[in-house]
C-alpha cells in the first residue's frame, strides 16, 4: 500500500515539475504566481499521501501549515507586487 | 522502488530549481522559483525524517520569506523607477522577439 | 521604456560576470557534493551520534519530544542566544533610516478581507496547537512563532497602517518579552543555587512550557515587525520629517 500512495505522490510531484516550466516560461508575472499557487495545493496533497503511505501522522501537521501559509504569498503578490489599476506612478515610465 | 524514484526525482528537481533561482535574470521569476524551492525543500525534510525542520521550512521558507521577497521587490522597483514589475516583464519579452 | 533599456544594458554587461559566477558555483557545488558523498560513505566512529544519550536523559528533561528537550533543556543556552539574535535583528532593522511606505491599494476587496477574517484565527489556533504538540512530537516555539508571524504579516498586508497605529512601547516590550523571560529563568536558576539555565526536575515541564509560550509570542511579533520594515513612525512624526504619506489611502 505504501508504494501505491507514494506512486500517486510521485505523479503529483511530476505535476509540480511540469508547473515549474510555466514558472520558467510564463510570459506574465500572474502566470508565474498562479503556477506557484498550484504547487502549494499539490504540496498539501503530496504531504497527505506521504502521511498515509508511511503511517507518520506528524506529516499531516506539515500539510496543515502549508495549507494555511500557501495563501500568504499570493496575498503578498496581489497587495504588493501586482497592481491593475492603482495610482499612477509619479516618475515617468 | 517507487519510494526511491520519488526521492531521486525530488533531489534532482531541487538541484535544478536551485540552479534556476541563482541564474535567473528576472528577479520576480527568481522569487517565485524560491517559493517553489521552499516547498520542495519541506518535502525533502519530511523524507529525511525531520518533521520539525519541515514545519519550520514550510512556515519560513515558503510562506514568510516569499511574502518578504515580494514586498522587497516592490520596494526596490518602486524606489528605482516608480514602475510595476509586470509591465517591464511583458515589454522586455516583446522586445526580445 | 526607459526601464527596459536600462535593464537590457545591465543584462548584457552582467552576462560574462554571471557565467563566471555560475562556473565558480558549479565547482563549489561539485566539491560540496563530493565531500557529502565521502561523509556519507565512510562510517564515522559513532554512527548513532548523540541520539542515544538524548534518549537516556529524556526522562529528566520534562518533555517527551527529543527535539524540544534538546532545544529548551540540554542546549537552552543556544536557544537563548537565538532569541538574542532575533532581538538584535529587530534592533538593527529599527535603527535603519525609515523607508518610504509601500504604495499599496488602499481599498481591500471583500474576498481578501473575508479570507483574512477566516485565516488569522485559524493561524492563531494552529500556532497554539503546534506549541502544545511541541512537548510530545514535532512542533515547538519557533514553528508556532513563525505561524503567528505569518498571521501578523497577513494583517500588515491588509492594513498598511497597522504597525504605526500600534503603541510603539507595547510593541517593543512584546518583542523583548521572550528574551527577558528567558534571562529571568536563567538568572533565577543561579539565584536558587543551581547552574545557569538549570531547571529543577519537578518544575522543568512548567518552565519549558512557559518559556515556549512567551518565546513563540515574541518570535511571532519579531517576524511580523521584520516584514513591516523600518521602525514604525507616528503619522505626525512622518509629516514633520517632510515625507508625505504616499499611497496609504489618504489621498483620493
Amino acid at each position: 500500500m505504501t508504494s501505491f500512495y507514494v506512486g500517486v505522490a510521485l505523479v503529483l510531484l511530476l505535476t509540480i515539475i511540469i508547473g515549474l516550466l510555466r514558472v520558467l516560461w510564463g510570459p506574465t508575472a500572474a502566470d508565474r504566481m498562479m503556477a506557484a499557487q498550484l504547487f502549494s495545493t499539490c504540496g498539501v496533497a503530496i504531504l497527505l499521501l506521504l502521511a498515509r503511505g508511511f503511517g507518520q501522522l506528524i506529516i499531516e501537521d506539515v500539510a496543515l501549515v502549508f495549507a494555511l501559509l500557501g495563501a500568504l504569498a499570493i496575498v503578498a503578490f496581489v497587495r504588493r507586487a501586482w497592481k491593475t489599476d492603482g495610482p499612477k506612478p509619479d516618475k515617468g515610465a | 522502488m517507487v519510494v526511491s524514484a520519488f526521492d531521486i526525482i525530488l533531489c534532482l528537481t531541487l538541484v535544478w530549481l536551485a540552479w534556476h533561482v541563482l541564474t535567473s535574470q528576472d528577479l520576480f521569476k527568481a522569487v517565485v522559483l524560491f517559493i517553489s524551492f521552499g516547498l520542495l525543500m519541506a518535502l525533502s525534510w519530511v523524507r529525511l525524517q525531520a518533521p520539525d525542520v519541515a514545519l519550520a521550512e514550510a512556515a519560513i521558507g515558503s510562506g514568510l520569506t516569499g511574502a518578504l521577497f515580494l514586498s522587497a521587490l516592490r520596494r526596490m522597483t518602486s524606489h528605482r523607477r516608480g514602475e510595476r514589475r509586470l509591465d517591464c516583464d511583458e515589454v522586455r519579452e516583446d522586445e526580445g522577439q | 521604456m526607459r526601464c527596459v533599456k536600462m535593464k537590457g544594458s545591465e543584462a548584457s554587461g552582467k552576462r560574462r560576470h554571471i557565467s563566471l559566477l555560475s562556473l565558480l558555483s558549479l565547482v563549489m557545488l561539485a566539491g560540496l557534493s563530493a565531500a557529502l558523498a565521502w561523509a556519507f560513505l565512510t562510517p564515522g566512529p559513532d554512527p548513532l551520534g548523540l541520539a542515544h544519550r538524548v534518549d537516556a536523559a529524556l526522562a529528566e528533561s520534562g518533555v517527551e519530544s527529543r527535539v524540544t528537550a534538546v532545544l529548551l533543556n540540554y542546549r537552552a543556552y543556544d536557544t537563548l542566544l537565538e532569541c538574542f539574535v532575533l532581538f538584535l535583528g529587530v534592533a538593527i532593522v529599527w535603527s535603519l533610516q525609515p523607508s518610504r511606505p509601500v504604495r499599496q491599494e488602499p481599498r481591500v476587496d471583500p474576498v481578501l478581507s473575508s479570507l483574512v477574517r477566516l485565516l488569522v484565527p485559524l493561524m492563531v489556533l494552529v500556532g497554539g496547537y503546534l506549541l502544545w504538540a511541541g512537548s510530545s512530537q514535532a512542533g515547538g516555539a519557533f514553528q508556532a512563532g513563525a505561524i503567528l508571524g505569518a498571521a501578523g504579516v497577513l494583517l500588515i498586508l491588509t492594513s498598511s497602517r497597522l504597525l504605526s497605529t500600534m503603541p510603539k512601547g507595547l510593541l517593543a516590550w512584546g518583542i523583548c518579552l521572550g528574551l527577558f523571560f528567558f534571562l529571568a529563568v536563567a538568572v533565577g536558576a543561579v539565584a536558587l543555587g543551581g547552574n545557569f539555565l538549570e531547571y529543577r526536575r519537578s518544575s522543568a515541564t512548567m518552565i519549558i512550557i512557559a518559556l515556549e509560550v512567551v518565546a513563540a509570542f515574541s518570535i511571532g511579533l519579531s517576524l511580523a515587525v521584520f516584514f513591516g520594515g523600518s521602525r514604525p513612525e507616528e503619522p505626525s512624526e512622518r509629516t514633520a520629517a517632510g515625507r508625505p504619506p504616499h499611497g496609504e489611502g489618504e489621498e483620493p
